[in-house]
């Protein structure tokens, strides 16, 4: 009754939480493909006179009102710790993100989106957030990894059945029957008599004789697993069986617990003297049912374990994985990440809402939530925004001074590994493509189409700098040799990643061949040459016809 | 026999769930290519003649056995553990005792089947190398005369000097390139000779009788008292050789040489002389009037503001105005006739590669569907700027078109017309005997203006990029795997 009352008390918050609102078009909010805005005229149709009148109309309004692009330029503070330009302002990031796909959240994957993530995990408000997304779809393809060992367990299992309804005549078969000799020798044996019922229970027959040796106590022996539906559990919990036993026969009762692992959760009581009681032999206990349990990654490995065990909260597995867990595993139940002492509690994920309490208190946490995450520009972006599209002004991040082209863009050499990189993502960002940086993939950079929340990227760029003008040899300057492992290791990850590879040579000028002065960074970037070379494999057998 | 390694890293299901009538989702990375990798010994033994199921290798039909060797073995299925099942168990013992049969058949030549070839090193060294005709290629490396052109392998092997005069010994034998000659030999197709006298003795003149021309008779052991017969290792010894080497074969070119013969193409030593010329770049008529009244607008402006904003403040019409400004690198355009020098060292064409058709001949060689570059893993790097484009550049033009499938203004289009590039040339990487085949592509993303389509207009009917890729949302651009080469 008193849960019922609960239940309908919890349905109000529900109602609190406002729903999805209609999402807005992804090509809405992209709609600019750069921070600026272009004013096209209306097209004049002959057919239709008043067009002209349209027209005319759009250009004086125009005229008068006089839009000037870029209409905003944002502010940016140089940080010279992380050697990225970090962007405060809400509206600049947002602006930044969305028109052009500028920079990264510092506390986000890519899009910086921290507070929306916050939001949502408190259960404040619904709203469609990319990291979420890839948990889930991990979580599906965990699940369907899980099914498909299941289904291939079955598939063993039934085919193991099946042949045990022919009469054994094989060798092997006949060898594995009772009162064989390898029996008779486990007898003799006793130490290899683990190693013997442990390989049993791997080929999942149980001679019987043994079976009625160990069925004493209340727990699945080894004999249950003669029913189908045991021996099935036993397989697909083979491993973990296997260390079970392993653990039983040291004496100590060691457990591991991995995260999105499954394991026969133990019994609630073990009672250690029923282990003498077997006489050290065949001692295997099995749960009878299989428990999956997932883990999120925020999810505090098991606090109320690490604190019975270690007597302090505060200590715990980083990784999730209990080392001596002497006590009965539990379901993690919510417990501050910090110290137990402290009451002040960080909003914990909201996967036990069904307390009211506890989800108000996580609502309120979350109202409190300040947006801390600012966006941070790689070196070549920012100077793109400044140099290129003039819609970023850089501040030094003491002085609060703005930095000219010149501070930016540090050293003033032609063979500058920045102005190197800079003349590949200048060249790609002017022909359109949104470049973004792809050291996760193993590259230079990664180009896209429209933008990463349209498409994957579809090419993998690798920049090698190039010394082709003689007058770098008498110089000195080789350009450093790539083997053809490491050419073969990229290309290999892209592949993975339905990605191609693009080996991009940049030809870098000689120093002082522009005449006047160096600093001018235009004429300087005139005279890179960017050549773009494709790489596929070529599978020999799949190209004859 | 060669095992195919070509298959994607992700590991196929496991055999017995297979059986299972619902079917298991693959991972993201599993390819199409899965299907190719089911046949296995057990496949490989059935397709012998006699089939492998009998009692060993004497079951096999030994006249019939020469073209075994051509075939490929591809490997089976994967189970990871056993899992105590009769039926793995017998899936095992019937693969071993397949590979066992297969492995253990006594391989028998007769007469029939085999051509027998002289070793005359020195035959053809001092023709000139400059007045080579397309007929005739090669011919100072040319290094083994037929006696006879037998099976099938002649139809690509071989040449016959035509241009030759008359008078020299073996002028109407076709004569064979070492590597040519040393695949023979092993696929046991050749019995190579070293012979005792000179090529007169071997090859005598014509004898005229009566106004008749006369092969003359040998005896019947006229063979072994002309020369020795040749072991494998030492007709490896005596072609295989240096970069350079006159009537020999560097072992990494062999190596790529023979690997492709087996995979079933057909392989012919690479020469200017065959390559097409470039087309012409004369304009029609039409195309010069026209270039008349409207003069290329030049990509990039003409004036920069040193420190930037290169996108001056100011009222836009369109993207493309605010592009033309970005412009500020010069983009390659490919051409037609490149000013590249002659490629040199190991980052030049050494093979042109057919895919077998009928009616190949080797007199009159169609264009070629690949060109083989070999290198060693070891002793080169990846080519450098200067390499990589005289290796591109001593390819012949081939840009992209409707026939290549890029011809649409779609999105999907333009990426297939960047990967299929102006040029093309697939490198062989070969490392002691693994050979790795990368393609390399002369790429012009300055071709594709993609920034063309911002201004295009989003309302149906519009523009003429109307036709973009509107599928948005997330996952849309991994959608077309299935189309990919």
């Amino acid at each position: 009754m008193g849960q019922m009352c609960r239940n309908l008390k919890k349905e109000p918050t529900s109602a609190v939480v406002p729903s999805a609102p209609r999402p807005t078009p992804l090509t809405k909010i992209h709609e600019l493909p750069i921070p600026i805005r272009t004013f096209p005229l209306p097209s004049f149709y002959p057919s239709n006179p008043l067009s002209l009148i349209h027209v005319i109309y759009t250009w004086i309004t125009q005229a008068l009102t006089a839009p000037h692009e870029p209409s905003i330029v944002h502010e940016g503070i140089w940080s010279a710790k992380t050697r990225s330009v970090h962007i405060v302002d809400a509206k600049a990031i947002r602006a930044l993100w969305e028109q052009g796909f500028y920079g990264k959240g510092h506390l986000s994957r890519s899009e910086p989106n921290w507070l929306k993530r916050e939001q949502t995990r408190s259960g404040t408000q619904k709203q469609h957030v990319a990291e979420e997304y890839t948990r889930q779809r991990r979580e599906e393809r965990q699940q369907m990894k899980w099914d498909r060992a299941r289904k291939e367990q079955e598939a063993i299992h039934r085919v193991r059945r099946l042949e045990s309804l022919v009469a054994p005549v094989g060798p092997m078969e006949l060898l594995r029957l009772p009162n064989s000799p390898s029996d008779l020798a486990a007898l003799l044996a006793p130490s290899d008599a683990m190693a013997e019922s442990l390989d049993l229970l791997a080929n999942g027959q149980a001679p019987s004789r043994d079976v009625s040796a160990s069925a004493a106590g209340p727990h699945l022996s080894l004999g249950d697993l003669s029913t189908p539906t045991a021996k099935l559990q036993a397989n697909s919990s083979a491993t973990s069986a296997e260390t079970l036993v392993e653990s039983l026969v040291n004496g100590s009762q060691e457990q591991q617990g991995t995260p999105t692992n499954s394991y026969p959760s133990p019994p609630p009581e073990t009672p250690l003297e029923s282990l003498a009681q077997i006489k050290r032999r065949k001692s295997v206990r099995f749960s009878p049912r299989v428990v999956s349990t997932t883990f999120m990654n925020s999810d505090p490995p098991s606090p109320s374990l690490g604190m019975t065990m270690n007597g302090r909260g505060a200590v715990k597995a980083m990784d999730g994985i209990l080392t001596n867990g002497a006590v009965p595993f539990q379901e993690p139940s919510i417990l501050p990440l910090g110290n137990v002492t402290s009451s002040n509690v960080l909003p914990e994920p909201a996967q036990k809402s069904s307390l009211p309490t506890l989800s108000a208190m996580s609502n309120d946490a979350s109202l409190a939530v300040v947006d801390k995450e600012h966006l941070q520009l790689t070196r070549e972006e920012a100077f793109f925004l400044t140099f290129g599209l003039g819609v970023l002004k850089v501040r030094d991040e003491k002085s609060g001074e703005l930095l000219s082209t010149q501070d930016l863009q540090l050293d003033f050499q032609s063979d500058d590994p920045f102005l190197v990189q800079y003349a590949v993502y200048h060249h790609f960002r002017s022909l359109g493509w949104v470049v973004r940086p792809g050291i996760k993939f193993g590259c230079d950079w990664l180009l896209y189409n429209r933008g990463p929340a349209f498409s994957h990227a579809e090419f993998a760029i690798s920049v090698i700098p190039s010394y082709s003008d003689p007058g770098w040899k008498s110089r000195g300057r080789k350009a450093q040799a790539h083997n053809w492992h490491w050419l073969h290791s990229v290309n290999r990850v892209q592949s993975t990643a339905v990605k191609t590879l693009v080996l991009v040579y940049v030809d870098i000028p000689l120093p002082g061949t522009s005449d006047g002065d160096v600093a001018d960074v235009a004429s300087l970037l005139k005279q890179y040459r960017v050549r773009e070379f494709m790489l596929k494999r070529w599978p020999i057998n799949r190209r004859r016809d | 026999m060669a095992y195919d390694d070509e298959d994607s890293t992700a590991a196929p299901p496991a055999a017995i769930a297979r059986d299972d009538p619902s079917k298991v989702e693959n991972e993201d990375v599993e390819d199409a290519e899965a299907d190719e990798a089911i046949s296995d010994f057990r496949k490989f033994a059935s397709s012998l003649p006699g089939g492998g199921s009998g009692g060993g290798g004497a079951a096999l039909n030994k006249k019939a056995a020469p073209h075994v060797s051509g075939k490929t073995v591809r490997r089976g299925e994967k189970d990871f553990e056993s899992h105590g099942t009769r039926l793995q168990e017998n899936t095992l013992e019937v693969s071993r005792t397949a590979m066992h049969d297969v492995l253990s058949y006594t391989r028998m030549r007769t007469p029939d089947n085999y051509m027998t070839g002289w070793y005359f090193p020195g035959h053809w060294a001092q023709e000139p190398r400059e007045d080579e005709k397309p007929e005739e290629l090669w011919r100072r490396d040319r290094v083994v005369a037929l006696e006879a052109e037998k099976g099938q392998m002649t139809k690509s092997m071989g040449r016959v000097l035509r241009g030759a005069p008359k008078n020299v010994p073996g002028w109407d034998k076709a004569w064979l390139l070492p590597e040519e000659a040393l695949y023979l030999v092993e696929r046991g197709d050749l019995l190579l000779r070293w012979p005792r006298g000179s090529i007169e003795g071997i090859f005598p003149p014509p004898v005229e009788v009566d106004g008749l021309k006369r092969e003359v008779a040998r005896g019947e052991d006229g063979d072994y008292e002309l020369g020795l017969p040749l072991s494998l290792q030492a007709a490896y010894s005596l072609f295989i050789g240096n970069e350079g080497d006159r009537g020999k074969i560097t072992l990494e070119k062999f190596q790529v040489y023979s690997q492709l013969r087996r995979a079933g193409y057909l392989v012919s030593r690479a020469s200017p002389l065959l390559d097409p010329p470039p087309p012409s770049d004369t304009q029609t008529l039409w195309q010069r009037l026209f270039s008349l009244i409207s003069s290329p607008k030049s990509d990039t402006p003409k004036f920069h503001p040193a420190m930037g904003p290169l996108v001056r403040p100011g009222l836009y019409r369109s993207y493309e105005s605010v592009y033309h400004q970005l412009s500020l690198i010069p983009r390659h355009k490919p051409t037609p006739r490149p000013n590249t020098p002659a490629p040199e060292g190991p980052f030049t064409v050494a093979y042109h590669v057919f895919k077998s058709r009928p009616g190949f001949t080797k007199t009159n060689l169609p264009l070629p569907d690949f060109r083989i570059a070999v290198v060693n893993a070891r002793t080169t790097d990846v080519p450098d700027l200067a390499e990589m484009e005289a290796l591109l550049g001593s390819t012949p033009w081939d840009p992209p078109n409707a026939r290549s499938g890029a011809g649409g203004p779609g999105i999907g289009h333009m990426y297939q017309r960047l990967k299929h590039g102006w040029r093309n040339v697939i490198v062989a990487v070969n490392d002691n005997g693994m050979v790795s085949y990368l393609e390399f592509m002369e790429s012009a993303f300055g071709e594709e203006r993609l920034f063309e389509r911002f201004d295009a207009k989003p309302k149906p009917g519009g523009k003429k990029f109307s036709g973009r890729n509107q599928k948005g949302g997330r996952g849309g651009g991994r959608g077309g795997r299935g189309g990919r080469r």
